[in-house]
């Protein structure tokens, strides 16, 4: 296979994608940290967590785009037998799956897009299963992966993995809209801002993990050492 | 000691360890080796985050720069905004102050070989950079702090006169023929640093600004003052993210090199991986 200028593209493609992921998710993540902050006003609070939400479309969409990216550089590197069809196939879906993301973060006040929030959910769980399930068969010999490309096959099942702890953060930060609710209503209390707190502070536990594996799986695309 | 200072002097002597660390290896391990670490893999891995974390955050400290501009929030919520501002943009501060002594380790691997007194100065930068960002964001409002941030303020015009001059006189004497592309970072780099100050003293109004605003509330006066002040301030940092984009570009790219020549001329990958062979590119 030829090593053309293509591949220099989408990796610096890939490259950006890292950027606007876990970079611009640090802008996310202070943000709702901030909205934790009782001393604020509740407006002020309530923009902390809109802001969040609005920087946060853009890790987002990072996030989706690390799938057709990735399947664009192992074809690239002759590490994966895909054909054109299929090719078109991985777009389509991952563009279909931005958009029902994207539809429901935006519309999140809105109760059809709480269930459209809910659907993507499930596309979410359902990509990092099957990823997953991608990586171990190609380890095993038996999948689109090429066998010998280990490194690559370890970044699959990662990037599987991360979707799952995605999941796992929306999971958890998702009482969040309610414990506001009740703050807007019953004002600030000891329990409230305690379940505000709980809420933040379960939530950390997928996001840091999430970070962490994003940072693993990028050491090891730099260093391919498994 | 107290426990900011521990853990600023823990940052510290990581950071200083982490290069160290990554200036030995790079010196002596090679750049070809897969399935195994290599320290350049290393502190490049180091020179992307840098870029992740510099990059990225700003993103971050530009959405909230609206809502410092937005007269019509709340005199709380602009200055909370701003406040939002300064916390995420300790990130990108942190990054910049790095990113010359691991962009110089990586040079060293790429050909480009510096002299004992060059590392004098090229490891300990980035430590003490990154001392002075810390000290002149924790300190904030102290003498100390007003005294730190003039001497990181003095510190990036040093960069920026000494990095082109630098560059200029390597270029002249061909040192940079293996790798011209890095002479084209380095400059971009410097005008980065430059563009940084510039836009930095519009920001440094609109802090004022934003304290008279918690102080004495909003007028149109202030307004007006604060609107423009973010105004004035975001050519200089689109222009901050373009170069930050074409400099990742060039850093992949590697124009000049014999990487990139052998790429141009279709270097090719062979049966080996389906017989369990290693790549041969990154």
């Amino acid at each position: 296979m030829e090593m053309t200028e293509s591949f220099v593209f989408w990796k610096y493609l890939h490259l950006m994608m890292f950027v606007g992921w876990v970079g611009a998710d640090m802008g996310v993540f202070l943000s709702c940290k901030k909205a934790c902050d009782s001393t604020l006003s509740f407006d002020a609070r309530m923009t902390l967590l809109h802001v969040a939400l609005r920087i946060e479309l853009i890790p987002r969409t990072m996030w989706k785009a690390a799938l057709p990216l990735g399947v664009m550089l192992s074809r690239e590197m002759g590490l994966l037998d895909i054909t054109n069809t299929e090719l078109a196939l991985v777009w389509a879906f991952s563009i279909v799956w931005w958009a029902i993301s994207m539809t429901g973060a935006i519309y999140y006040d809105k109760p059809w897009g709480q269930k459209v929030a809910h659907f993507a959910n499930w596309i979410i769980g359902a990509v990092g299963i099957g990823l997953i399930a991608i990586a171990i068969t190609s380890a095993m010999g038996q999948g689109p992966f090429d066998v010998s490309g280990t490194w690559l096959i370890w970044k699959v099942g990662l990037y599987g993995l991360i979707n799952l702890t995605c999941l796992g953060i929306v999971v958890a930060f998702d009482p969040m809209a309610g414990a506001f609710m009740r703050l807007a209503m019953e004002g600030s209390t000891p329990e409230i801002e305690g379940l505000v707190k709980r809420i933040f502070n379960i939530s950390v536990y997928p996001i840091w993990s999430t970070y962490f594996l994003v940072v693993v799986v990028a050491f090891i695309a730099t260093t391919k050492f498994i | 000691m107290n426990n900011k200072q521990r853990k600023a002097f823990f940052a510290f002597v990581f950071t200083g360890l982490l290069l160290w660390f990554g200036y030995a290896q790079a010196l002596t391990l090679s750049i070809e080796s897969d399935y195994v670490i290599t320290s350049y893999e290393v502190v490049l891995v180091l020179h992307e985050l840098l870029l992740v974390f510099w990059l990225g955050p700003d993103i971050g400290v530009f959405i909230w720069s609206n809502k410092v501009a937005n007269a019509e929030l709340s005199d709380e919520v602009r200055t909370t905004a701003a406040g939002m501002m300064h916390t995420i943009d300790l990130f990108p501060r942190i990054c910049i102050s790095l990113m010359l002594t691991v962009g110089g380790i990586l040079t060293e691997v790429v050909g480009l070989e510096h002299a004992w007194w060059q590392w004098i100065a090229i490891l300990p930068l980035g430590p003490v950079w990154l001392t002075l960002v810390l000290i002149a964001y924790f300190k904030e409002g102290t003498s100390v702090g007003e005294t730190v941030a003039k001497l990181d303020k003095w510190l990036r015009w040093i960069v920026v006169i000494s990095v082109p001059i630098s560059v200029t006189y390597a270029t002249s004497i061909g040192r940079m023929d293996s790798a011209p592309w890095v002479s084209a970072k380095l400059l971009i780099f410097a005008a980065i640093v430059l563009l940084g100050l510039l836009a930095r003293r519009h920001l440094d109004a609109m802090q004022d600004d934003i304290k008279k605003l918690g102080s004495t509330g909003s007028s149109d006066a202030l307004n007006e003052k604060l609107i423009g002040s973010v105004k004035s301030a975001r050519p200089y940092i689109f222009a901050i993210w373009a170069g930050l984009a074409i400099a990742s570009w060039l850093g992949i790219e590697q124009p000049g090199s014999a990487q990139s020549e052998m790429r141009s001329a279709a270097v090719t990958v062979t049966g080996d991986l389906a017989e369990g062979g290693k790549q041969s590119w990154k």
